[in-house]
């Protein structure tokens, strides 16, 4: 994968098996970021491909690909910033509804019984992370703790095969990082697959079935948690080395 | 805006109580007819607000497609079209339009759409101004037939008051159920973050595409009863000043709710009466309404409004409002 002339990326290959927590660990610059923004098609690859399911989904478009059920949250959150908690969450699940423009100008008695039963899903997305008391809350008004969390909600709104989670414990303290990493622990039991990238190596620890290591845009190690914790190379790419220039 | 959106049918209802007590008021008296211009303008910023307010897109070529709404009307009554079916054909037109237009103007943001959308305007009125063997020309086409429903001939200033106002009011609460509505919570999520829209598998351009073509089949509309209502068009009613002043109408009656533009619309039949006695430096003022209205007031007067009323009743602060237009609420 070539970005803006520099290979920011190059002959990363690892497979996210279903139904598991799989982790993707390396220093800053390693290209995290770029192989989640390849997945969902906001950066095409210069060459190499992306299966998802059965699918090559190598440039689509990113709302395809979420269509597909990939689902994902950005380590700066993103959230609607002019949108309630609650209107946040519904939009989530725009994948799995269909009311169009039509439908919503006449408020057809289908759009309104859709509508009811996304809120009602959307309520259910609050209540898994925690956030239903503060459904009519300013989605920006939010502490950056709860903000996280909310975009969570939106994610799992889409109803997701796959998720991808960009550093969701980032800027959290302590015990909002244990609530987190019990969320992500529950998800496969949900049918979620999860693509998780974390500097929190505890948390990282703590959830993940099995580690992909990416250093300067090349996978070094792949394992599971104990593997990968007593990897050399690992080791060396995150204490750093005399030898690397 | 939730606050209020939640309860739409009471302002809804108090728009209609209005509608009706202005005619028992007003009834033979010549404000009547300034109300039915205000009805027509209030279709064409309902277009606006939602294109604005719901979406963050700005058009300065809205008189264009006021304009191409009532040529159309106009030539196909003129030629024996029933007036209703030409109000059909004036909507499908100036939504093809602007479907049309949408496309290229996916790539432009903010003031570099608006002024794509002023160029559209400006080529529309050389087509008005120089194809004439249609349209006759700088010199307009008169004698446009009364609008008819049925059997039914629109006459007389009354008449038209209850058509137009009907169909702004129509127009007004299809924008408020599209405001709250699957498509118009994606639009406004569009408006804040495409890339995060599109993550939620929004199709990010089609729907900035069918928002357009919406917002230019209403300036169709209100330009198709237009053409009815005065029986004499001419290319320079549609010009860029016009096209400014609809925005203006938009920006000052509030993008904030679809009910902004019934404030725009009156404030646009207002203005024209305060000014007067500027004559040619009516455009001047106009420009710094506009300055004074981006500055201190982004939502508008029907910002403006919702604020005190939340300050005055409590609950929520009016934040999610200011948000909505980027800006800080830095005066009000």
């Amino acid at each position: 994968m070539a970005f803006a002339g520099l290979v920011a990326l190059s002959n990363v290959s690892f497979r996210v098996p279903a139904g598991r927590i799989h982790g993707l660990i390396g220093p800053n610059g390693a290209g995290k970021t770029t192989l989640f923004n390849v997945i969902t098609a906001i950066i095409p690859p210069s060459s190499g491909s992306v299966l998802f399911e059965t699918r090559d989904i190598t440039g689509a478009s990113p709302h395809r690909v979420a269509r597909l059920g990939i689902a994902r949250t950005f380590q700066n959150v993103r959230l609607f910033r002019n949108q309630t908690v609650l209107e946040n969450v519904m939009v989530g699940t725009f994948r799995h509804t269909g009311a169009g423009m039509m439908s919503g100008l006449l408020r057809l008695p289908r759009a309104v019984a859709e509508q009811r039963r996304t809120e009602t899903e959307a309520v259910e997305c609050l209540d898994f992370v925690g956030l239903s008391d503060l459904i009519d809350r300013d989605a920006e008004a939010l502490p950056f703790g709860q903000q996280r969390l909310l975009e969570l909600a939106r994610a799992l709104a889409l109803r997701p095969k796959l998720l991808l989670l960009d550093e969701p414990a980032a800027g959290l303290n302590h015990r909002e990082t244990e609530k987190v990493g019990e969320l992500i622990r529950s998800l496969p039991a949900r049918g979620i697959t999860v693509l998780l990238v974390e500097h929190n190596m505890a948390l990282m620890m703590s959830v993940a079935d099995a580690i992909v290591v990416l250093n300067y845009g090349v996978k070094i190690a792949e394992g599971t948690a104990d593997e990968i914790a007593a990897n050399g190379e690992v080791i060396r790419a995150y204490l750093g080395d005399e030898d690397i220039g | 805006m939730k606050a209020r959106l939640d309860r739409p049918q009471i302002l809804l209802g108090l728009l209609a109580l209005a509608i009706i007590g202005a005619f028992l008021l007003l009834h033979g008296n010549y404000l009547i007819s300034a109300l039915v211009l205000a009805a027509i303008y209030a279709i064409v910023i309902t277009g606006l607000v939602l294109l604005t307010g719901l979406n963050g897109q700005y058009s300065l070529g809205h008189a264009a497609f006021f304009g191409i709404g009532a040529y159309t009307s106009a030539l196909l009554t003129i030629a024996g079209v029933p007036p209703l079916l030409a109000s059909a054909a004036a909507i499908a037109i100036t939504g093809a339009f602007g479907a049309i237009i949408g496309v290229p103007l996916l790539r432009l943001r903010g003031y570099y759409l608006a002024v794509a959308t002023l160029a559209f305007q400006l080529i529309m009125l050389s087509v008005l101004n120089g194809w004439r063997q249609v349209t006759l020309g700088p010199s307009g086409m008169a004698n446009i037939p009364p609008y008819a429903i049925g059997r039914w001939v629109v006459r007389g200033e009354s008449a038209y008051y209850w058509l137009t106002w009907i169909v702004a009011f129509l127009c007004i609460w299809g924008g408020v159920n599209l405001w709250r509505s699957r498509i118009g919570q994606a639009l406004l999520a569009i408006k804040s973050d495409e890339a995060a829209a599109a993550a939620m598998g929004i199709n990010v351009s089609a729907l900035k595409v069918q928002i357009f073509a919406l917002s230019a089949a209403l300036a169709g509309l209100g330009g198709s009863l237009y053409a009815h209502y005065v029986t004499f068009i001419s290319p320079e009613r549609f010009g860029p000043i016009a096209s400014f002043e609809l925005l203006l109408g938009a920006l000052l009656g509030g993008v904030g709710t679809p009910f902004g533009a019934i404030l725009g619309a009156l404030l646009l039949i207002a203005l024209p009466e305060v000014v007067a006695p500027l004559r040619d430096y009516k455009v001047m003022v106009y420009g710094i309404v506009f300055i004074l209205v981006s500055l201190y007031l982004p939502l508008g007067i029907a910002g403006l409004i919702q604020g005190t009323y939340v300050r005055l009743c409590g609950g929520r602060r009016p934040g999610a409002l200011a948000a909505q237009t980027g800006k800080t609420e830095a005066g009000a």
